[in-house]
Parts: C-alpha cells; structure tokens; sequence
C-alpha cells in the first residue's frame, strides 16, 4: 500500500505516495525525474546512485524512501548554487575527471562529503573515501586530481571569508 | 609538428557540465508520458526445447499492458553477420538466461510480479559448454540445427565459414603467409604453449537500456544505450520488420560501452512490448543481466607455436585460436575474423598461419571487448616471446626490437608497414622501467619483477564510408552533425576541435549534434577506435564543402575570386588582403537564409580505401587502413605465501598519430592500463556445471576502485609516434590498443619476480599461490631424488 511521505530534496519539500519497499533511488528517479542520480547495480556495490543524506555520502539504493522523511537529502542536481557550481564540480570539469559521466554525479558527492569532513585529504585518504565509487573509464588518476584540486579551491575560499 | 589552433590542444570537453552537474540525459533518464517499465524472462536451462508458454495469468495481473513470447515476435531471424536468433526463442533455449518472454507494466515492481505468473513447460536438451568439446568434428551436441539454412550476411569483409563435420563451428578464418613447415625446419629454436583468456566482463557502469515510443505516426522512435549508430538503425528496422524510414533510433550519452553495446540486445524487446501496448516502453537491464545477457568477451583458447632462428629472428609462427561465441554468434564472427591482425601488425615474421575458429556453445552469448580480439592473441605472443628471450639469452627488449615491423617491411597479411611507431613506444616504455638496473632483492615474501608488452590495434578495413554534415551559421557558428555515438570517449569535443581548425575559429563556436538518425548523417558507429580517425575525416570533408558554399556566396558579395578566400573566427577574408572581409551575417539575409540556395550545409563522405583479401590466405597490400601501437612497462611485487600482486610502476606509450585532445588521449591510456590491471588479475565470469553465472554482480565479480589500481605516480602514460599520413591532421585512434599490450606486461612482470608463466588469465591469488606451490613441490621432490641417487 502506498503511503504519502515527506521528503526535503535539493532544499524543497515535496509530499509523494511511495510503496513502503520503494528505495530513494527510485523515488528520486521516477518519481521527482531526478535523473542525475543513476542506477548502475541497484546494489549498492557501484556507487553511481550516491546523494549526500545529512552531509553523508550513502548510496541510494540501498535506501528505503520512507526512511528519508526528516532528513535533508542533497542530489548532484542541488549543488549548483545560483548558476555557480561547488567547487568540486568545477574541479571535475577543469582537471579532465569526467568521461561517459555515469559514476560522475557519486563520486562528486562523495567527494563533496569527504572534503566537508576531512579538508584537507592525502591522496590515500581520498582513494580509501571514494573505493565505494566505481568508474569503468578514467582509470581514477584524474578524479584524484580533481579532488585536489577542488580542496585547494575551497582553502582559497575560506581563507577570503 | 604545424601549428595549429586547436589541434593538439587540451580544450574543456564539450559534455563536461553537463555531466557533472546530472543534466546530461543518458537512454534511462528519459521518461516520456505514460510510459511503461519491461522486464524479461530468461530461461532456467542453458539448452532445452519450448514445449509451451503461457501468459494468460501474467496478464491479468493489475497494471500489465502486455506480455509477448516468441510467438508475437517475427519468423524471420536476426543479429549479426548470421542471422541465428530470433528476438524472443521460439521453439529452443540456448543459454540460461536466454530470453523467453517479456512483459511490460506500469512500474517495474508489477513487471517483474508478473514475471512470476508466466507458465513456461521445457524439455531439457544435453548441453556442451567447453569450446574445444563444442567446436570438435562430430560433436554429439549441436546448438542450432537450422546452421547452414540460416541467412549468412557478408559484411564489410567479414563472412561466416561452415564446415560440415564440426557443427558448432561458424567461422575458420586463415592467415597463409609463406610457409610454416619450412619456417619451422628451417628454425633452430621453437618454442609452442596454450594460452587462454577468460569471459570478461566490459562492466559500463550504465547497464543496458532501451526505451521505445511509437509515435503517433507509425513511427518507432528508440532510444538506447547503443553504440553502432545508424548501422543499428538498418539492423532494428530488419530485426522489426518494418520500413527504415519507419525506424528513428537515437542514441543519447552513453554511460560507457567498450564493446559491449555494439548489437542488438535489449531493443527489439522492447520495441515489440511498446508496439503490443501501443505505448512507450523503457527496458533496463539489471546488473545480473548485463552480466549475463549483454555480450561480455568471448573467452579464447590460443594454440601457439614459434620458431626462431639462434640470434633471435622469428622465421615461423602458427596459431591456432578457438572463440568461444556461446549461444549466438553475435559479432564474435568479426572478433574472429578481424582479431587475427593483433598478430600480423606489430612483428615480421616471414612464415606464418593463422587458423582462428568460432564456435557455438551454450553459455551466455559474447562479442567484442575494447580491441576486437587483439588482446587475445597479443597475449599468447608477447607472454611466449619473453620465454622465448630468456631461453635464447637474449634481452626481452632486443628480441622484440629485432623482429619489429618497421616502415618499409612487408607483414604477414602482405602489407607495406608505414607510419609505425612502435619502437619509439617501446624505447620509452625500456626506458622507464631501467631494465639494465640490477633485480631488487625479496623483500620477507615479496618477489619483484618487471615485464613489458608490445600491442596493435587495426582499425576498420574495407570500403567503410562515414558522411558527416556542417551547417554555417550567420552567427558565425558551426554546427556538425553525425551518427557517431558519444560514450564518454570524448567524439563530441575532437570533432568539434576538428572543425574549428578547419574554420580557424574559437572552439566555442562550434556545436556537434549528434546520434539522432532523424537529422544525422551514415555513420557505423563507435567502434573499432574508428572514431577520431573515421569521422574526424567526414568531418573535416563537409567543413570543407561547407567552406566553398561560403566563398561561392561570398565571392559575389566582395567580388573576390572564391580561390582568394578563406575564412577565420567567423569572417571570410580575402586572402593577402584582411582588411577586406565580411562576416558571415553579412553573407546572409536576416532569419539566417540565403538568397539563392537556402543555406549552407556542407556534407561529404569519407571512404577508406582497400584491396579485397585473398579468401584462403588473407593476404592483401592494401587492407588495414592503419595501426594504432604501444608498448607498455610494470614493475609488480608479488607475494609468494598469498600470491597478491602489488603493482608499483605502470607506463604506457602510444602511437596514435597526432593526438588531438591530448588530455582526453591520457584518460583512454590511464583508464585502460587500470581496467587491464583487473582483466589480468582478478576478472571473469564463472558458472555452475548446469552453465548458471555465478558471480553476476559488482561483489563476485570485482572490477578495479581506487584502492587496486596504480597511485597517481606509478601510472605514467605518454604519446611517441608521427602523424599518419592519411589521418585528420595526422591523427589515429587509442580507445583500444590501450587495453591490448596490459595483460602481457602484467603477466611478464609476475613472471619475471616468481619464475613461473602462468598462461591463464586472470592471474589470480589463487592461481599464482598454487603455481608457486607445485614449483616449491617440484623443486622438493627433485632435491629428493638428487639425494636419494647420492644415497
């Protein structure tokens, strides 16, 4: 039976009926047309469904949608802020990190989670952070750069705040 | 090295936003009005014969639409160069998991309840899954009966080959070059062994996927994770059996394909569920599925035989190759037919045969994977040769470098070599591991050894045509359009590269569109790294047509001479006179049309040039259009009490040609030394006796995360080589012989640290602990009989 379920996305509310077995992924892709989140196991093995829940990468999938009513779920869609993207993405873009671009959207999450927790990560940190993130083309060299590249950036930034 | 203004430059990729901000829309992300979810029923057995299928109750199911089996789809069969399967089986079952039904619902949840309900009554058939069993004379089991009544389709120099006694067998593609048994007599050294590689798996992060909306017209619109562009458009409207203009196939990002999204798979399932329903259908594979059901690798067996001279020259090479296909021949016929070439374009060797095979089998079908059979053969080649250096005593690097095809050299297909860059490859690649520096001693458990590989890649012979449009803008913007798929290897930024040094404008006046048959031009698809190479030169075609459009105008207008005109950042000028120019607007009317003409749409073909082979020998001077090269260098540790392999340096250096986004080359080079690293340590597919997969998903079968692949500096990467001659500004392709040379290298360097070849991939824990431990027992048990004969 379907319920009706509160869920706070990308910092807007939305009310959806859901199945009490409907995982996040699905309810992001099917029913809000989230479609940044991508499906790449449905099993939590690959990553490509990762959102950020509370700050914390986790994937999607693995998630039952009624579980997520008072939480603050961000997607890859609610990281560009007024036309300005977060210095992950555009790290992503500068360094060559993005080829067919499916496991993009959960590795930036769960990049975006690591440097919230952990400014100011070596590279090891940063490969044991993202072996969750599976990614078939790039070879992970250039996402390594990227993430480096995004932490300089947001030490610039709050060194001029 | 010309100076060009976009060519070899590091331009952004045109997709990368989009990409990383979730907008880009991949073949799943697309969700038209009350549209329905498929699912398909595969079958339990991996051979058996449809005795009936019931789908009455699945129908009845609230929110099922439809439900189809064998009996809706149509008689004629399809797929490939032979025409072996129908879209859904109708009388007979031939792997497990081969599709039997397919239902479509309102959402997935129904779909597979529904699943559930179908009734399907088998009679189970006796089944051979060795393809060496499979592919021998008189095999008791034959997996399709109807073989040599089916439509065999020649295609492109590729063509089936039956022979009676071995029912099985599709294919027998030759190589005759010179004379083996004299080679072989004439050899002072030979040298044989019996390599096989595994079913790997391509694993594209984005499983499988086809959505189709028949339109209000009759027309059948598909959007699929595809990558064969138009060529799959003609395929789907014959597997269909509709009118191609009937047929609009577009195929938006690819989340990657490597191969493995080259045939039709999913589609005309679901094109027959939409039809049956009157709406549109997405149908997604699960990742269980594309394990089973999306064509990974065929596994190859590679008898090999080498015979040399005392100084190291080869003077004889017979291979004898089994493919095994499983149930369907896919495009394993042309991975057959063209593989070969991964053995006949990096050495000389005056004496060789080639007898390369294609069987039937009944496990899951396969095809092609990121270098069409080449990795296969290259890794029986480069493995033995390092043997066969030590054995002779002569440096792994010498032997290689004395046998080498260089400009000039006439090789086993009977082409003139040119443009080779092999030895530059291989001159980097020696010099980054410093061979001449002495072994690093163990280490507690640790062995250290380094290996090196060379490898080939052709690409597209025959007479392959490519067509490609350019549209000029009054806004001083280009518009290219092709069928070339877009799946992450970046054809959508080189093309664009290609046309703004072809205009001699700002990159970001260029616009691609493309992989959508209702408004681009031919084009096979994405392929065989005929990309850059194929389209880059359709490309550079139409702008040129475009461009003599433009002067033609604008000769009237500037009453200059078409021929004393040209063109950059949006003007045209005259030539020796840049004060006198005008810019495009001014060429055309306001709302951007012309006043004689329409507009200016450049379009044009590329065509490669040929000379058909001999059928029996397969030689030609003329076949390969060319070949992309490499050679690749890794240091390993290897632990001898767990058998783990640590890779501590990785480098990698290509000729192909002039690259054009030298950055988006590096990603290929970097992404296929890391996905070969998995391939030849812990990659394959398994199954039970009764031919189930066993290790369908992301945690039994493991491909390469962060923490298995070289760090940021043990993996080095880098170009030698020169322009091609007939390239676009010189370039070539790199997707694939990037994989071919990783294999080899891994498998010399772990040689190299523990003394033992191992000639099977992937070169597991277990397999290098057990192969260490029978050394030790040999080792012992020799020790044992020494002292007993002292005794």
């Amino acid at each position: 039976m379907k319920q009706i379920i509160k869920l706070n996305v990308n910092g807007l509310d939305y009310e959806i009926a859901a199945e009490p077995n409907e995982t996040l992924v699905d309810v992001l892709r099917e029913d809000l047309l989230l479609t940044g989140v991508k499906k790449g196991c449905d099993d939590g093995d690959c990553g490509a469904c990762t959102v950020l829940v509370d700050g914390k990468a986790v994937p999607s999938c693995c998630m039952l949608a009624i579980d997520m009513q008072g939480k603050k779920i961000v997607t890859i869609e609610g990281l560009e802020k007024n036309g300005v993207l977060n210095p992950v993405q555009q790290a992503f873009i500068d360094q060559f990190a993005v080829e067919c671009g499916f496991c993009t959207p959960g590795m930036i999450l769960t990049s975006v989670a690591l440097l919230n927790e952990n400014p100011d990560p070596t590279e090891d940190e940063i490969r044991d952070a993202l072996r969750g993130n599976l990614c078939r083309c790039t070879g992970y060299a250039k996402i390594i750069n990227a993430v480096m590249a995004a932490k300089e950036m947001l030490k610039e930034q709050r060194k001029a705040s | 090295m010309p100076d060009y203004k976009v060519i070899g430059k590091s331009p952004l990729r045109k997709d990368a936003y989009e990409k990383v901000t979730g907008k880009a829309v991949f073949s799943a992300d697309i969700h038209p009005k009350g549209m329905l979810y498929g699912k398909i029923l595969g079958s339990p057995y991996a051979h058996a014969r449809i005795k009936s299928i019931d789908v009455s109750e699945a129908l009845k199911l609230p929110g099922v639409v439809s439900a189809i089996t064998g009996k809706d789809c149509p008689d004629a069969r399809t797929s490939g160069y032979i025409h072996d399967r129908h879209i859904l089986c109708k009388e007979i079952v031939r792997y497990m998991g081969d599709p039997v039904a397919a239902v479509a619902a309102t959402s997935p949840e129904t779909a597979k309840a529904a699943l559930e309900l179908i009734k399907v009554e088998y009679e189970e058939l006796p089944t051979v899954f060795d393809p060496e069993e499979a592919g021998s004379v008189g095999c008791k089991v034959v997996i399709h009966e109807g073989l040599p009544k089916y439509d065999h389709i020649e295609f492109q120099g590729v063509w089936s080959s039956l022979e009676a006694d071995r029912p099985n067998q599709f294919i027998h593609r030759k190589i005759i070059h010179g004379d083996v048994e004299k080679g072989f007599k004439e050899a002072e050294y030979i040298i044989e062994g019996r390599y096989e590689l595994p079913r790997a798996h391509h694993c594209a992060l984005e499983p499988h996927v086809a959505l189709c909306v028949p339109e209000a017209d009759g027309t059948i619109s598909l959007y699929a994770s595809e990558q064969a562009g138009m060529y799959h458009r003609y395929e789907m409207a014959e597997a269909l059996g509709i009118d191609v203009s009937k047929m609009h196939f577009v195929a938006p990002h690819l989340g990657g394909g490597f191969g493995g999204k080259v045939g039709i798979m999913v589609g005309p399932i679901a094109c027959m569920l939409a039809i049956k329903a009157g709406k549109p259908v997405r149908l997604e594979m699960t990742r269980d599925e594309v394990f089973i059901s999306g064509n990974p690798r065929s596994p190859g067996i590679v008898y090999l035989k080498d015979g040399y001279k005392k100084d190291g020259t080869l003077v004889a090479r017979q291979i004898r190759e089994i493919i095994n296909s499983g149930a369907y021949s896919t495009h394993t016929t042309v991975l057959v037919s063209a593989g070969v070439y991964g053995a006949t374009g990096t050495y000389r060797c005056p004496n060789l045969r080639i007898d390369a095979t294609g069987v039937y089998t009944n496990t899951p079908p396969t095809g092609p994977y990121r270098s069409l059979g080449s990795e296969i053969l290259t890794f029986a080649i480069e493995s033995q040769m390092d043997k066969a250096a030590d054995e002779l005593g002569i440096g792994k690097i010498e032997l290689r470098e004395k046998n080498l095809l260089v400009d000039g050299d006439v090789d086993p297909i009977g082409q003139v070599t040119y443009d080779n860059g092999t030895m530059a490859c291989l001159k980097k690649a020696a010099a980054y591991l410093d061979l001449d520096e002495p072994r690093k001693p163990k280490n507690g458990p640790w062995a250290y050894g380094k290996g090196i590989s060379t490898g080939n890649k052709f690409t597209a012979y025959w007479d392959t045509g490519t067509v490609a449009y350019c549209h000029v803008y009054d806004d001083g913007y280009i518009e290219i359009r092709t069928m070339h798929t877009e799946m992450g290897q970046g054809a959508t930024t080189v093309l664009a590269q290609v046309a703004a040094e072809e205009f001699q404008t700002s990159y970001d006046k260029i616009k691609v569109v493309w992989a959508d048959s209702a408004v681009c031009p031919y084009d096979e698809g994405t392929y065989c790294s005929r990309g850059t190479f194929v389209n880059g030169n359709a490309v550079r075609l139409a702008c040129q047509d475009a461009k003599r459009q433009l002067f033609a105008v604008a000769s009237k207008i500037m009453e200059v001479p078409a021929d004393k005109l040209a063109t950059c950042d949006g003007v045209v000028y005259e030539i020796g006179n840049r004060d006198n120019f005008r810019y495009f607007y001014q060429l055309f009317e306001f709302g951007g049309y012309l006043r004689e003409g329409g507009t200016i749409i450049g379009k044009d073909t590329y065509l490669m040039t040929f000379e058909e082979d001999d059928r029996e020998t397969g030689q030609s001077k003329d076949l390969i259009t060319f070949y992309s090269y490499g050679a690749l260098a890794f240091e390993v540790a290897v632990n001898e009490e767990t058998g783990e392999v640590r890779i501590l340096k990785s480098g990698g250096w290509y000729d192909m040609g002039q690259p054009i986004n030298p950055k988006l080359v590096e990603l290929q080079l970097e992404g296929a030394m890391c996905m070969g690293v998995g391939q030849a340590l812990f990659e394959e597919m398994l199954f039970n006796k009764d031919g189930k997969a066993i290790n369908a998903n992301f945690r039994d079968y493991r491909i390469p995360t962060m923490l298995d692949v070289p760090k940021n500096d043990a993996l080095v990467s880098g170009f030698a080589g020169q322009p091609h001659r007939m390239g676009p500004y010189g370039a070539k392709g790199i997707g694939e012989v990037s994989l071919v040379p990783v294999m080899p290298a891994i498998s010399n360097a772990i040689r190299d640290a523990v003394g033992i070849e191992i000639k099977e991939i992937p070169l597991t824990r277990e397999r290098i602990l057990s192969a260490i431990n029978a050394k030790k027992a040999a080792e012992k048990a020799t020790a044992a009989a020494v002292e007993k004969k002292i005794a």
